[in-house]
Order: structure tokens, then sequence, then C-alpha cells
């Protein structure tokens, strides 16, 4: 008889003392559904108030709050952590043959530092909140707001530092852990995706960081960093937070395009094309990803000359993007296509991922920026990537992994159900939002001209259908704990190490040291499908 | 790293501070100097005390890459304050 | 080489493993460190060249005796830290040990100057929200003084994080502790970890004290 699966000890002291990644990868998956959820019903309230064209669910000032939670909450506390913490966390040393993270003690204490924040946060954002917007632009969040901005501040400042930790722990384990025979060229894509954007999380966080220190400082203090009267510039806020927010945005997408690579190849059963431009194409978007902050300020008072750089390198910025749609299609032409619940996911992210990234360049373009910032066509390009392509990317690994991380098939019929819910909502959600930006309809205003009010119906009826589509899961998912069957070692018949350890893994994931000799997504017939 | 050079470094950190503060005090408009001098002493510090000068290849190029990726971030911070 | 039972951490399966984990996470750890100060210095900067007559303002009350002095004492500190990590590679515990308190010394003694230079200006009324009775009379002033407070703030305690480590090492190096493979590397790691509080130092001396006088 194997070794005994990590899940097999009992006991809360087990779950929250563990220095295991994949018992803290499953502490993540629970807290950032939480707050999911907790986002899910800021936006529910945010979308029946605005079936209406007036305002009557909310004050103008409540609508401020909520949408303030409901960015605060999806950015720092779900889409950040999602698929680096959970994902992440439980994969990266077994798809590199490792027994462990790097750091497992700091492991646990990124999860406490992302709970502790994200619960301090929350609890800020309840009793009263905060109504400047996710983005907390000065001079509002310095000066003018009457909300609990230190609050929430400190919050989001715990949990940069979990998003630090953990960029830290995925470095040093891809660089150091590697078993003998894995070479760089040899890692699954999913890994070159974590990579980047572990570089990323370390990199641009720590300017967040300081924009936050000084945030609060001129809220307490009155210190005058961003305050005209002393000389100081609030444009300059909107340097220092869009140079960490760009790249964090990135961060929210280059794991998504990781996991898609991943069932892309298993889809179709199939090697990746083009596997170095695959690979080099994530370190690039987030090299470019650094410098195109500036596009998030064109009519914000900044220089001519500058906008014209970002404008430049906004364009540029997508053509590793490009790059990777163009490998996973011709990866899945003339494939040995099979459609599981995962790889509609996978789907649903390459075609949404597509519209949101060309509705980007639409936004790149500094002329239709002019008309286009500041309205829902901007709400709409970035819900595209953030939620049409980023969360189904996370679902997708959730119906990928899941008989992995828990040992069991949950019902394939509901879990495509939901992928085609997912699809349908989604697209009935935002793509009128697309029309109402073009049409002239501003963001973050809580009554509308009733010209807007049939496309603002639809888009509040999609929600509805997406959010029953995010609820779904919860019942076949958890139900196939208790009732599904038990997982086979390789239920998708798919390449990579995890499919190579039993479903859920023994505890130091291989029984024995690995070496490796094949390349990655070897599906040729003569490819070793054993356990190692 | 040996002693002597250890010494030998900081008595090369110590006289470029000597520089910078009688910069500041006798030929006060020369800005430029007194940053030469403290860049000279950071790179002095990175170098020998930090131990760059042990790491080759990937880990040279990748330190390189960051350093100018700052300089990056703070040229277009300042260009772009500096032409609205 | 003396046999211990000691080995590497989970999930190392060599020392030089460990080591080479140790050291790439604290270089990727001093990076932030730099992203953050960096940003920092960047805007003192910024509001240096706009607004040169405030801070030239701001610039001639601080006290840059004690700053040079305190600037004098961190480069000593680091170079006792280069010279206690020669120690330990060469076996001397006695001068590591003692190398390892000289450098937390002078760190204790930087932070009393910045207490006594902060103790100073609290005195001449420059602290922020205390702006009637400050000396000064550009708003530009009070926007560098109130930066000058903010970065030298951040600084000292990362001073003081620096100095718990270097007095936590000093114990855990005690004499009679041989097997002391770990805490080898936890010295370095603490090594590079004073070298880069002392660069930051290095950079924020001349940007907020000698430029523009």
């Amino acid at each position: 008889m194997s070794a005994p699966s990590y899940l097999h000890q009992q006991g809360l002291l087990s779950w929250f003392l563990t220095l295991d990644h994949k018992r803290i990868a499953v502490l993540y998956m629970v807290t950032v559904t939480f707050f999911f959820f907790a986002g899910g019903l800021a936006a529910t309230l945010i979308r029946i108030e605005l079936v209406t064209p007036q305002g009557d669910l909310l004050t103008a000032d409540g609508y401020n709050r909520a949408f303030t939670l409901h960015g605060v909450i999806m950015v720092w506390f779900f889409l950040i952590p999602s698929i680096p913490s959970v994902f992440g966390n439980f994969l990266v040393p077994i798809m590199i043959g490792a027994r462990d993270m790097a750091f497992p003690r700091l492991n646990l204490f990124s999860w406490y530092l992302l709970l502790g924040g994200g619960l301090f946060t929350l609890l800020a954002l309840l009793l009263g909140g905060v109504d400047t917007g996710w983005t907390f632009y000065t001079p509002l969040s310095t000066m003018f707001s009457n909300g609990h901005v230190v609050a929430v501040i400190c919050g989001v400042f715990i949990a940069g530092f979990s998003s630090i930790f953990t960029g830290i722990n995925i470095i040093v384990t891809v660089h150091t852990l590697r078993a003998p025979g894995m070479t760089w060229m040899r890692l699954p894509l999913f890994i070159w995706a974590i990579y980047a954007t572990s570089i990323i999380l370390v990199l641009a966080t720590p300017v967040l960081a300081i924009t936050l220190l000084l945030v609060a400082a001129e809220h307490l203090f009155n210190v005058g960093v961003f305050d005209p009267r002393l000389g100081g510039d609030p444009l300059l806020f909107q340097h220092l937070f869009w140079f960490y927010s760009h790249p964090a945005v990135y961060i929210m997408i280059l794991p998504a395009m990781g996991v898609v690579s991943e069932l892309i190849t298993a889809a179709g059963h199939k090697r990746i094309f083009g596997y170095r431009f695959v690979a080099w194409s994530s370190v690039a978007i987030a090299v470019i990803g650094f410098l195109v902050w500036g596009h998030h300020m064109f009519v914000a008072g900044q220089s001519m000359y500058a906008s014209l750089v970002f404008s430049l390198l906004s364009f540029l910025v997508s053509i590793p993007s490009a790059i990777k749609a163009y490998n996973w299609s011709a990866t899945l032409y003339k494939s040995d296509l099979t459609l599981h619940a995962p790889f509609l996911f996978a789907l649903t992210f390459i075609g949404l991922f597509i519209i949101g990234g060309v509705t980007g360049l639409f936004l790149a373009l500094l002329a239709a920026d002019l008309h286009a910032h500041d309205t829902y066509f901007v709400v709409a390009h970035f819900h595209y990537i953030m939620v049409g392509a980023a969360v189904a990317g996370y679902f997708g690994a959730l119906h990928f992994w899941w008989p992995k991380i828990t040992g069991r098939l949950y019902s394939q019929l509901w879990g495509k159900i939901t992928a085609v819910l997912v699809f349908c909502g989604f697209n009935l959600t935002f793509f009128p939002q697309f029309l109402l930006g073009y049409l002239g309809m501003p963001r973050r205003y809580h009554a509308y001209d009733p010209d807007f009010q049939f496309l603002n119906v639809l888009s509040s009826a999609g929600a509805s259908i997406l959010a029953l589509a995010y609820v779904l899961p919860f019942f076949y998912l958890l139900g196939s704990l208790r009732w599904g069957e038990r997982a086979p070692m390789n239920p998708w018949e798919a390449a990579g190490l995890e499919w190579r350890v039993p479903s859920p893994p023994p505890l130091h994931n291989f029984e024995e040291p690995v070496t490796v000799d094949f390349e990655a997504y070897d599906y040729s017939p003569e490819a070793r499908r054993d356990p190692v | 790293m040996s002693t002597a050079n250890a010494l030998k470094v900081y008595v090369g950190l110590l006289l470029l501070l000597a520089v910078e503060v009688l910069v500041a005090l006798f030929w006060p408009r020369n800005s430029s100097l007194i940053m030469l001098a403290a860049a000279g002493q950071f790179l002095l510090l990175l170098i020998f005390y930090l131990g760059l000068y042990r790491h080759q290849g990937w880990v040279r190029l990748f330190g390189c890459l960051y350093l100018l990726w700052l300089l990056m971030m703070m040229v277009f911070i300042l260009g772009e304050t500096a032409t609205r | 080489m003396i046999r211990s039972d000691e080995k590497p951490a989970e999930p190392f399966v060599a020392w030089a493993q460990q080591r080479e984990a140790a050291r790439l996470g604290i270089w990727l750890f001093l990076a932030t460190e730099a992203m953050m100060f960096g940003s920092l210095i960047m805007v003192a900067w910024l509001y240096r060249l706009q607004h040169p007559d405030g801070v030239a303002e701001a610039v001639a009350g601080l006290h840059w005796q004690l700053a040079t002095a305190n600037t004098f004492m961190l480069l000593t500190s680091s170079l006792l830290m280069t010279l206690a990590l020669a120690a330990s590679e060469q076996g001397n515990a006695l001068r590591l040990r003692r190398c390892l308190l000289g450098a937390a010394l002078l760190g204790v003694l930087f932070l009393a100057c910045k207490g006594v230079e902060y103790g100073l200006e609290y005195r001449e009324g420059l602290l922020p929200g205390f702006a009637e009775d400050s000396p000064l009379h550009l708003p530009s002033a009070h926007l560098f003084m109130n930066l000058y407070f903010i970065a030298t703030a951040l600084h000292a305690v990362h001073v003081l994080v620096a100095v718990g480590l270097g007095l936590w090492l000093y114990m855990r190096l005690a004499p009679d502790n041989l097997s002391a493979r770990g805490t080898r590397t936890r010295l370095e790691m603490v090594t590079l970890y004073w070298h880069l509080v002392d660069g930051i130092w290095i950079l924020l001396f001349p940007t907020l004290y000698l430029v523009g006088r």
C-alpha cells in the first residue's frame, strides 16, 4: 500500500499549522472563494441598482461604497491570489518534481497575511467603508473622503506582503528545487506563467506598499505629497498607483494563461505549438507590462509626450498575448479534441480574452480613449479580461485539477452546463456594457439617463445567470467530495508530472526522487504514463 | 571577502562621504557631483559588500536589467512631469 | 568537519541547495525593499526639481552634522558586518561575535542620534501637524520636511529590524554552539540585509541633506 495521501491526517490544527504546500493551497482556495462571494454580493447590489435609471436602492454615497468594496475585494483578495496562491502552491512543487516549496513556513505565513488583511479590510468596508473606488485617487482619498481610508489601506498593505512572499517562494522554488533533468525548457508552461507572475508580484507590490503608506500619511498628517497647496502633485499618486496596478492586471491574467496552456494541450492530446514562443511571451508580458501604466492617465493631465510613449508601448504589450492566442489555436488544429468540462472553460477563456484584449487596443489609442475613458467601455473591457478570461481560467483550473486535489470525480454534465451558463451569462452581462460605453454612459454612476435603461436591464439579467453559474459548482464540486467516484491517477490522459502521482498525492508528492528525461507535453504514443 | 579588501572598500566609502560633504559645504551648486559620489558609494557597496562581483552570467544580467528598469521608472515619471 | 545529525530543512536535500535558496530569497526581498525606497527617493527628487526654493529652505534647517555622523556610523557598521562574515568563514568565533555586537551597537547609536535629531526638530516646530508654529515660510518647504520625516522614519524602522536581527544572531552564535551551519547561512542573509539598509541611507542622505543647501 502506498504512502497515505496529504489529506489523511485529520483535525483543525493539522490544517492551521500545516507546512504542506498542498494543504496551504486548499486553505487559500477556501479563503479566495469566500472573498469571491463577498465581492460578488457587492456586484449584485450594483447590478440591482442599475436596473432602473434612478438611484433607488442605494444613495449616491452608498453606491460609491458598494463599487469600492467590489473592486477592493475582487482585485486584492480574489483575483491576485486566486491562481498563484491556490494552483501555484499546489502544483509548482509537483510539476517540477520537488517535495515542497522552498520556504514552507513562509508559505503558511503568507496565507495568514492574506486572511488577516482580507478580514480586516472586509470589516472596515462593511463598517461604513470607503467611497474612493478601489483606485484611491487623490485628493479625494487623502483630503475629502470621510470613510475608513486608513483601515482599508492597512488591510491591503498587509495582503500585499502575502503577495510578495508568495512570489519570492515561487521564484526560489523554481530556481533551486527542479528535479534532475527538469531543465527550463522542459517545464510546463504553467510554471513559466507563474514564474513571470511572481516576478511581477515581487517587483510591483512594494511600490503599492509605499503608495498606500504615503496616502495614509497624507490622510492622517496632511503631509502634502499629493496636495497642490503644499506643492504636491495629485497626478504623482496616479503614477505610483498605476505603476503597481497595471502590472497587477498582468498578475491576474498571466496565471490563467498558464492554465489555458495546460488545458489546451490536455484537451487536444497534443504538444503545444511553439513552446519557446509561449514560454518567452509570458516573460515579455511581464517586462513590457511594467512600462505601460500611463495609459490609465491619458485624460488626467499627463504630458502629451508621455502619453504618446505609453500608447505605443501599450500596443506593443498586446503582441506577446496575441502570440499565445495564435499558438493555442495552432495547438488545437488537427488535435484529438475531447471537450470535457475544464476544456470548455479554456475555450471560453480564449474567446473572451481576445475580445477583451482587442478592446484594450481601442483604449490604448489616444484619440479613442479620450471618448471612452471613464465610460462603461472601460468597465466592459476589463471585465472581459478579469472575469471572462481570468475567472474562466480559474474555473477551468478548478475543474481540471479537482480530481488531483481531492481525489474525486465530479459530474461532467453539470460542469459543462456551468461552463455554458458562464459563457452566456457573461456575454449578456458585459457585452451591452461596451455599447453603453460607446453611447456615453459614465462609470461609477448610480443614476443614469433613461435612454440607457434597456442595455442595463440586459446586463443585470445576464448577471443573474452568471451568478447562478458561479453558485452551481458549490453543489456538484462539494457534492463530489461525498458522493463522487474516486479519481484515477490520470483521468484526462494528460502529460505532466502531476498526472503520474496518485490522486490525491501523498504527503511528500513523490515516493522516490524523480528524474526527468522527457520533454514537456509529451503526447507521443511511446510516452510513459506510469506512476513516478 | 578578505579583511584587507573590506578595509579598502571602507576607506573608499569614507573618502566619497568626505567628497560629498565638502562639495555640499563649499560648492553648493554642484548637486550632480554630490549624487555621483553617492552613486559611487552605492556601487562600491553593491559590488563588494553585497558581493555582486562574485556572481556571473544570468545573475549579473538580471541585476543590471533590474537597475536599468528602476532607472526607466524614474526617467518616465520625472520626464512626464517635466514635459507637462 | 564535525559530523552532526543536522540535516538541511525540508524540502532541500543538500546544504548548498538550501544556502542557494536562502540567498536567492533574500536577494529578491532586497529587490522589493529597493523598489519601495527607490520610489520614495524618486518622489523626493521630483519635488526637489519642482520646488528648488522651498526645498532649499527646508534643507537649510536640517542637522547635517548629526546626519553625517550617522552616515559614518552606518558605513562602519557595514564594514563590521563584512568582517563578521569573513570571521565566520575563517572559523574565528570570537571575532565574529565582536563584530556583530559592534555593528549592532553602531546601529543603536544611529537610532539614538536620529532620535536626538527628531527631538531637535520637534522643538523647532517642524513636525507635521505643527504647521502654525513652524519657522518655515514656503508651503513646499513643509512638504519637503514631511517627506524627510517619512523617509527617515521608514529607514529607521529598517535599521531597528537590522539591529534586532544582529543581536539575535549574536545570541545564537554563543561560543559553545558548534554546529552552526544553519546559523552561518542566516549570518550571510542578515549581512546582506544590513548592507541594503546602509545602501538606502547612502542614497537618502545626500538627497535629503546635502543637495541644494
